[in-house]
């Protein structure tokens, strides 16, 4: 296995991950992996000392779950002494570590996708839920507050036409009052005019033909 | 070594390693291989959970041609260290109770 077959494998079994993440330990693996190049490590003796992609992910992925299991973390298989003679942890690759161990790890990764895939749908379950409950209520609230202002405004314009009805009728009695107020002076001075004009024209007429007959 | 107490006591490892200068995931590594068990997969969970937390700050710096990240502990990592040497004694008394204990 070279390194990058190393990355490529550590990249599917982080799949659960948001890519940011994956790319992310990548790039520390990256870093590591030249960093112990410079150093004079060969890529073999780098693989071993990051142990099998399984395992670096599954101690991503405990730790992603907000968890420590670090079931390996004591084991002696993981222990060994690097070429330039320090004591470090090993991993499985490379380093003869038996399938069991091996098994473990990936079944450790597995059952942390589990949960991961458990929290992310319980995660948006919850915020479907959320926002059900969110468009519920404002339909409600919107249902109840048309309804309650439909109502308000109909009372107010039934008060206006009421007060404008009111309104109305008082101008019309007033009106007629002026109107009759107005309407008999004019009605029996015109009357009065008249019957006035007949009594002198019927004065003067008569004067005149008792005057020619005298 | 117990697994939750290892995980505390390699946080608090690696804020020493950084408390003069910044450091980078090799040296970080290389500074505590004699002193304590860590290796790479180990380390990356926890300089994450550091960075969450607060306690570090990372900056990358070009180096050799690429980008090399560095940690730097902050006033979080700070007071947890300090927070840790003062219980040392403590911790000590539990240490000798359990060792005489069994002894």
């Amino acid at each position: 296995m070279t390194f990058r077959n190393w990355l490529e494998e550590l990249d599917k079994c982080l799949g659960s991950l948001p890519l940011a993440e994956r790319q992310r330990a990548a790039e520390f693996y990256k870093e590591l992996y030249s960093d112990e190049k410079e150093a004079g490590m060969s890529e073999s003796e780098i693989l071993s000392v990051f142990g099998s992609p399984a395992h670096a992910a599954a101690e991503i992925l405990n730790n992603a779950a907000g968890e420590y299991a670090h079931a390996n973390a004591d084991n002696e298989l993981f222990r060994g002494t690097t070429p330039d003679g320090q004591n470090r942890t090993y991993g499985q690759y490379g380093n003869g570590m038996p399938e069991k161990n091996s098994f473990e790890a990936k079944n450790a990764t597995e059952k942390k996708d589990g949960i991961l895939y458990t929290s992310k749908s319980k995660l948006i379950a919850g915020l479907c839920a959320a926002g059900l409950a969110f468009l519920l209520s404002s339909c409600a609230i919107g249902i109840v507050g048309s309804i309650l202002a439909s109502e308000i405004a109909l009372l107010i314009a039934g008060i206006i036409l009421l007060s404008g009805g009111t309104a109305t009728l008082a101008a019309g009695l007033i009106a007629l009052g002026v109107f009759i107020l107005l309407a008999m002076p004019i009605y029996y001075g015109i009357k009065y005019t008249i019957k006035g004009i007949i009594w002198v024209t019927r004065k003067f007429y008569t004067s005149l033909l008792t005057e020619g007959i005298a | 070594m117990d697994v939750q107490l290892k995980k505390g006591l390699l946080e608090i490892c690696v804020l020493a390693t950084i408390e003069q200068e910044e450091s980078y995931g090799y040296k970080i590594i290389s500074d505590l291989s004699p002193i304590v068990e860590i290796s790479e997969s180990t380390l990356y969970p926890i300089l994450k959970r550091l960075e969450i937390a607060g306690a570090l700050t990372t900056y990358s710096r070009a180096f050799n041609g690429r980008l090399r990240k560095y940690y730097l502990i902050t006033g979080e990592g700070k007071r947890r260290l300090a927070e840790f040497k003062t219980s040392v004694p403590q911790m000590e008394k539990i240490m000798n109770f359990i060792l005489r204990r069994n002894g």
